[in-house]
């Protein structure tokens, strides 16, 4: 049993905090600032407290989530087979293409059929980008004098 | 030509020498000098123009990113933003004003879509929208376009160009997401790729690469810049006169400027669709396996 | 460049609504319940998804955003496929062909899907899951092989059962088992499971469930269940002892659990015995095998001695296609003596580990 006197004498009784250089504020057991350093950065890659809670779908929703995957699958085999045959194609043409210079141009098939080690795709061709550049298409191109 | 009617073809020459101890190489080419009617050989160029701009994302496409992001923003981890911004700075101060905050659990009170659990300034059950603070100048100077500064908004070019605008079918400016190949009418009114003759006779013969890209030259300027991708011929078209064997390429830079001459005297960046409507539909068939779709 | 045409597909072919007419298509292929075929089809109510029974947490269900949107957009190419499916089955003629077109039509049709994954597969209602319907075999034998295909290959081998009894089996036939439920083991029995002597005095019911494309009004089968494990002394080792068989048994794809309903006396080869093991013979395995018959067995033909029974003459000689296993065991327990007392079996002989003379 503790009155509201007692507690009010308590507090009174503390000791005020004062300034001294050189003395330790911290508790004892608090850790140096490289070490907190440290697990801050060890606890950015840890799961702990910053998980999600689970997705708990409804059974409708599952089967809905299913029926899109089914239907991203089935649109991405049907654009890899479309791929696949248009490349079966072009396989064929180059192929008779190379058979008839053959039989009617062996020089040129010879010279079609070079090896081309050593040949690089040009760097200033570009990978397509959302959005097209400032200057769409570079104009100013000058061949290189022959020396 | 077909393949098998040139297979009689040769064949029959080869018969023609068969008594004479000459190699395959002499036969063709006697066969070639002697016959009556020497078929010619040509080399075809498919110049391309690659796509600038990605396709555009079909319906399909479009909504299932959307949703696959929604699910991964769903079941993505919470923001450190204790290692991002230091305990009682003014940037973090900054950064949770810009926060809308979760609500958090109180006593007392009924949530009907459940209680709320909320870690690390994340409601656990929702996404966690990251807003970032936008800095007090970038705010102030939010009216004027201002080039200096980096987080004035970003405003991307338009995928459609003037060229698309005024249907110039000359310029490589059109179509920015689909390759253009170029075609040319010669004075017939054909539309056609442009095609040039090999010579046939061994000092100025020259691999069918080099005499399409010679020809090229010669057909629109010195100026163009252009990568061919193989020796050898990607495709073979045929008639009664000639042979025709493609070449494919790809302009990188510079400018075609048709020079004047009889041969032709127009020509186009078209996309395959366009080409279908010009050109002549047996000829469009042969080809339509060695171009790309868009 | 790997690029599409969808757009001018879907909408071409939008206006065939296969999927949502019942008049040509068997009506197992909907969902049965209207409020979740809604919440399916046209997207999920404000008071959230009916197949959530408690209010409270139906409304504090949220569904993945956009989720109703792309389905849409996601049915309608699923549906567009799925009709020309259908338009090349008007013209197939092949069985086996028209059958995988079937199949291949209705597959990713989100009702089918509702319906097999939540319904009863192994005792079916044929409103929800109809095993006449191709896909329904189809999504039956794919849901068989990711496990329970597996698990009895896998008891069978274990146990020896293979080759112990048959030499090999080409698991074609889903083989369920169950003892009625007066004896108290009220489920279907997992392969190799240990069971009571109480739990295996009456015959038992098997469900022969078949995925094949078989002609159901022709084809018989015959069941057989064996104990390889009957000790045999004169010859210091173990004999086959013929527990149950039962030839020319008919089923459907549905209606195909095989019990005393499904057959007269002419259907039995030899009547039931319960495993009535010896005290210290050790467990004894009960293989029951399912086999295909390629001709009708006259009566009579097809009995045999049930002591020293050799299975793969029996099999040979009536030229029978083993399709489906299944398993159990049985050990001497205090309630053996009632259940030979019950079949009028004489005692059983007691085993020790010195053999007395």
């Amino acid at each position: 049993m503790s009155s509201p006197w007692s507690n009010n004498s308590r507090k009174l009784s503390q000791p005020v905090l004062q300034f001294v250089r050189g003395k330790r504020t911290k508790a004892k057991g608090a850790l140096s600032p490289a070490v907190q350093r440290v697990i801050t950065q060890l606890s950015v890659m840890s799961a702990g407290r910053k998980q999600p809670k689970m997705l708990k779908l409804s059974r409708e929703d599952l089967i809905k989530h299913q029926t899109i995957q089914n239907c991203w699958s089935m649109y991405q085999r049907e654009l890899r087979e479309k791929r696949n045959e248009q490349l079966r194609l072009q396989y064929k043409s180059t192929e008779k293409a190379m058979t008839l210079l053959e039989q009617l141009d062996p020089e040129l098939f010879e010279a079609a059929n070079a090896s081309e080690a050593g040949k690089r795709f040009p760097l200033e061709l570009k990978v397509p980008t959302e959005f097209p550049p400032d200057q769409v298409w570079y104009y100013n191109y000058k061949p290189k004098e022959e020396q | 030509m077909r393949l098998e009617e040139a297979e009689v073809f040769v064949n029959g020459l080869l018969q023609q020498h068969k008594g004479g101890s000459m190699t395959f190489q002499q036969v063709a080419l006697r066969g070639m000098a002697t016959a009556s009617k020497p078929r010619a050989i040509k080399a075809g160029l498919i110049l391309s123009r690659i796509p600038i701009v990605t396709q555009e994302a079909t319906t399909l496409e479009k909504q299932y990113y959307e949703y696959q992001s929604e699910l991964e923003r769903r079941l993505m981890w919470t923001f450190p933003q204790y290692f991002y911004f230091r305990k009682g700075t003014l940037s973090e101060k900054r950064f949770l004003a810009a926060q809308r905050g979760p609500v958090s659990r109180q006593p007392g009170v009924w949530f009907p879509k459940g209680v709320p659990d909320v870690r690390h300034n994340r409601e656990r059950r929702t996404k966690q929208e990251v807003t970032l603070p936008k800095s007090s100048e970038s705010e102030s100077l939010s009216g004027a376009n201002n080039e200096d500064d980096v987080s004035r908004p970003v405003v991307p070019n338009s995928r459609i160009t003037d060229a698309d605008r005024e249907n110039d079918t000359t310029s490589l400016e059109r179509q920015l997401s689909s390759t253009l190949y170029l075609i040319v009418k010669n004075a017939a009114g054909k539309w056609a790729f442009p095609s040039f003759s090999v010579p046939l006779d061994s000092e100025a013969k020259k691999p069918l690469h080099i005499t399409a890209e010679a020809g090229l030259r010669e057909l629109g300027g010195p100026n163009i810049n252009t990568w061919t991708v193989s020796n050898t011929p990607a495709g073979v078209l045929g008639d009664a006169q000639a042979t025709e064997f493609m070449i494919k390429s790809h302009i990188v830079s510079g400018r075609f400027v048709l020079q004047p001459q009889k041969q032709y005297d127009a020509f186009a960046w078209l996309t395959k669709s366009e080409i279908q409507q010009r050109v002549e539909e047996a000829y469009f068939k042969e080809l339509s396996c060695i171009l790309a779709d868009n | 460049m790997l690029r599409r045409s969808l757009h001018s597909s879907v909408v071409k072919r939008s206006g065939s609504k296969i999927w949502s007419e019942f008049t040509s298509r068997p009506e197992a292929l909907s969902i049965g319940s209207e409020r979740i075929k809604k919440c399916v089809l046209e997207g999920t109510p404000s008071q959230g998804p009916p197949s959530i029974k408690r209010r409270s947490n139906r409304v504090k269900y949220s569904s993945p955003e956009k989720i109703d949107e792309v389905f849409k957009t996601c049915y309608d190419f699923l549906e567009s496929r799925s009709a020309v499916k259908y338009a090349e089955l008007e013209r197939e003629e092949d069985p086996a062909k028209r059958t995988k077109l079937l199949v291949e039509a209705e597959v990713n049709n989100p009702e089918v899907l509702y319906n097999f994954q939540y319904g009863d597969k192994v005792e079916n209602n044929p409103r929800f899951i109809d095993y006449n319907v191709p896909v329904y075999r189809h999504l039956g034998r794919q849901h068989w092989e990711s496990y329970g295909q597996m698990l009895l290959m896998q008891r069978l081998e274990t146990l020896a059962a293979i080759p112990d009894t048959l030499p090999t089996l080409v698991p074609r036939a889903e083989v369920h088992l169950r003892f009625p439920f007066s004896t108290g083991l009220n489920k279907w029995v997992e392969p190799g499971e240990l069971l009571s002597s109480n739990a295996t005095t009456l015959p038992p019911a098997i469900k022969i469930q078949e995925y094949d494309d078989v002609d159901t009004e022709s084809q018989e089968y015959t069941v057989l269940i064996l104990n390889p494990d009957e000790p045999d002394i004169a010859s210091d080792s173990f004999k086959t002892t013929l527990q149950y068989g039962l030839t020319n048994l008919k089923i459907s794809y549905n209606d195909n659990v095989v019990d005393s309903r499904k057959f007269t006396a002419d259907n039995i080869i030899a009547g039931y015995l319960p495993p009535v093991p010896e005290k210290n013979a050790g467990v004894q395995r009960f293989v029951v095998w399912v086999f295909r018959q390629s001709k009708h067995l006259a009566a009579g033909e097809a009995a045999s001695a049930r002591d020293n029974f050799n299975v793969r003459d029996f099999v040979h000689a009536h030229k029978l296609q083993p399709i489906g296993a299944h398993l159990w065991r049985s050990e001497w327990d205090s309630n053996v003596t009632n259940v030979r007392a019950k079949y009028g079996l004489p005692e059983g002989r007691v085993f020790h580990r010195v053999r007395k003379a």
